[in-house]
């Protein structure tokens, strides 16, 4: 079982900071950089193989950034299960308020 | 592509600062990224198993990215160091080229220097050989240089190569990567001392490995039904190795690549895979004495896909590339390659001549 003892706009604004991050990781892709050291080494190895490991990295930055995503909709998600829950609880107690108090 | 002096020409040391700059604002901003999934993404009131999964899943991606980071971070400082020696590089061959104007000489693109002054005219024969000899002197000099920033270019080039980040998100990235240096030399070797290295290698790996009582054979294997055509012209045989009859075959057509110094290497592996496999304990009280790093269950893992082995033609290539013995096999080949610099293979020539 778990519990969330924090607000859910807590959870909400730490969903937007992980996507934000997220955003930040794939902006950071060293595709400029290696372009700039085989443009730089003409002929070389560098050169030759360095643009295909970047785009082993891209990809793998990417993969990153969406898990990221992923678990940043987790906590939207389970902001919205911790509203809902809380939702239900106030509608109880309303309703027992309600029950006991004869309608008044 | 290799190194030549046509393209040294065109090196220059402002692109490698540039790369160099560029590289540390992407480490900066993947540190950052990693930093805010570390400390924001399990919130502190966030308890029970959920809590535990969310935390398992963030030390994960914490991990991958921090592995990432040092490897990316090694290598811009390697690419920061290299910024000194091709300001020399790109210095170096100005002096050449301007030296060489004085001189009325020319080095053409391959780095070959040619007298081109006029020819004068002498009274004797003497002044004419002293003429001579004097050109050739200025020749063989400038020559020298060429040779010297081309050897120092190519230690540019190893030492980014050497530095290149594996691991974490590099782990799909080209497998069989060669030394420039090795590059180099192997380009200058005959097909028969390329035959006799390949063979050595073969024999040093398999000794290492425990492997014994085999053949090495360089043949065709493009073509292995001898009509002339290639067998399957969607495939690149390299090299194979066969475990009945206990041969490891090279591709001749291959011979002029220096990436199947890592073919040898890696099929010398599934030798050893298929006596890993003959060697797992039979009886319960025998213990398991494999490789060093390889566990018991990956030796069971071999064997079962020994016995289910996926071949590109019949199952597609991704399940042959993606199968367990492949993948170790490949892996040892790529590892192979990435420790062996040009030094190795001076020994190895030495040795195998």
């Amino acid at each position: 079982m778990s519990t969330y003892q924090v607000e859910p706009d807590e959870l909400r604004t730490t969903a937007s900071d992980l996507r934000s991050a997220a955003k930040d990781a794939r902006d950071a892709d060293a595709r400029d950089a290696v372009d700039e050291l085989a443009g730089a080494l003409p002929g070389s190895s560098t050169a030759s193989v360095m643009p295909e490991l970047a785009t082993a990295w891209d990809e793998g930055i990417t993969a990153w950034a969406s898990s990221v995503g992923d678990f940043a909709d987790g906590l939207d998600a389970a902001a919205a299960d911790a509203e809902a829950a809380d939702a239900r609880a106030q509608a109880f107690q309303e309703w027992l308020r309600t029950f006991l108090g004869g309608g008044s | 592509m290799s190194i030549t002096f046509g393209r040294l020409r065109s090196w220059r040391s402002a692109g490698v600062k540039a790369a160099s700059d560029e590289l540390r604002v992407d480490v900066l901003a993947l540190e950052k990224a990693r930093d805010v999934v570390e400390s924001d993404a399990v919130p502190d009131g966030w308890t029970g198993l959920g809590r535990w999964a969310a935390s398992a899943r963030q030390a994960a991606l914490v991990a991958q990215m921090t592995r990432h980071i040092e490897g990316l971070a090694d290598f811009e400082r390697q690419v920061y160091a290299q910024i000194g020696p091709v300001t020399a590089i790109e210095q170096a061959v100005q002096d050449i080229l301007t030296d060489a104007a004085a001189q009325q000489l020319e080095v053409d693109a391959s780095g070959t220097v040619s007298d081109v002054a006029p020819r004068p005219t002498f009274d004797n024969r003497f002044e004419a050989q002293e003429h001579q000899a004097s050109r050739q002197h200025a020749v063989d000099a400038l020559a020298t240089r060429v040779g010297d920033v081309l050897d120092d270019a190519y230690a540019v080039d190893s030492a980014l190569i050497a530095a290149r980040p594996h691991g974490s998100f590099s782990d799909d990235g080209p497998d069989y990567v060669v030394d420039p240096e090795v590059e180099r030399d192997w380009a200058s070797m005959s097909d028969g001392e390329r035959r006799r290295v390949l063979e050595h290698i073969a024999e040093q790996q398999a000794r290492d490995a425990g492997v014994d009582d085999f053949e090495v054979r360089v043949e065709d294997l493009e073509d292995a039904d001898g009509d002339g055509k290639d067998d399957d012209p969607t495939t690149d045989s390299r090299g194979s190795w066969s475990e009945g009859d206990r041969v490891l075959r090279i591709d001749e057509g291959n011979l002029s690549d220096p990436t199947i110094l890592g073919t040898v290497a890696h099929e010398v592996r599934h030798a050893q895979q298929h006596k890993e496999v003959d060697d797992l304990p039979w009886w319960w009280w025998e213990d398991y004495d494999g490789p060093p790093g390889v566990s018991e269950a990956e030796v069971e893992e071999w064997r079962d896909n020994f016995d289910d082995y996926q071949t590109t033609k019949d199952d597609g290539y991704d399940a042959y590339r993606d199968q367990p013995v492949e993948k170790d096999a490949r892996e040892t080949g790529g590892a192979y390659l990435d420790d062996l610099d040009g030094d190795d293979l001076d020994r190895i020539r030495e040795e195998a001549r």
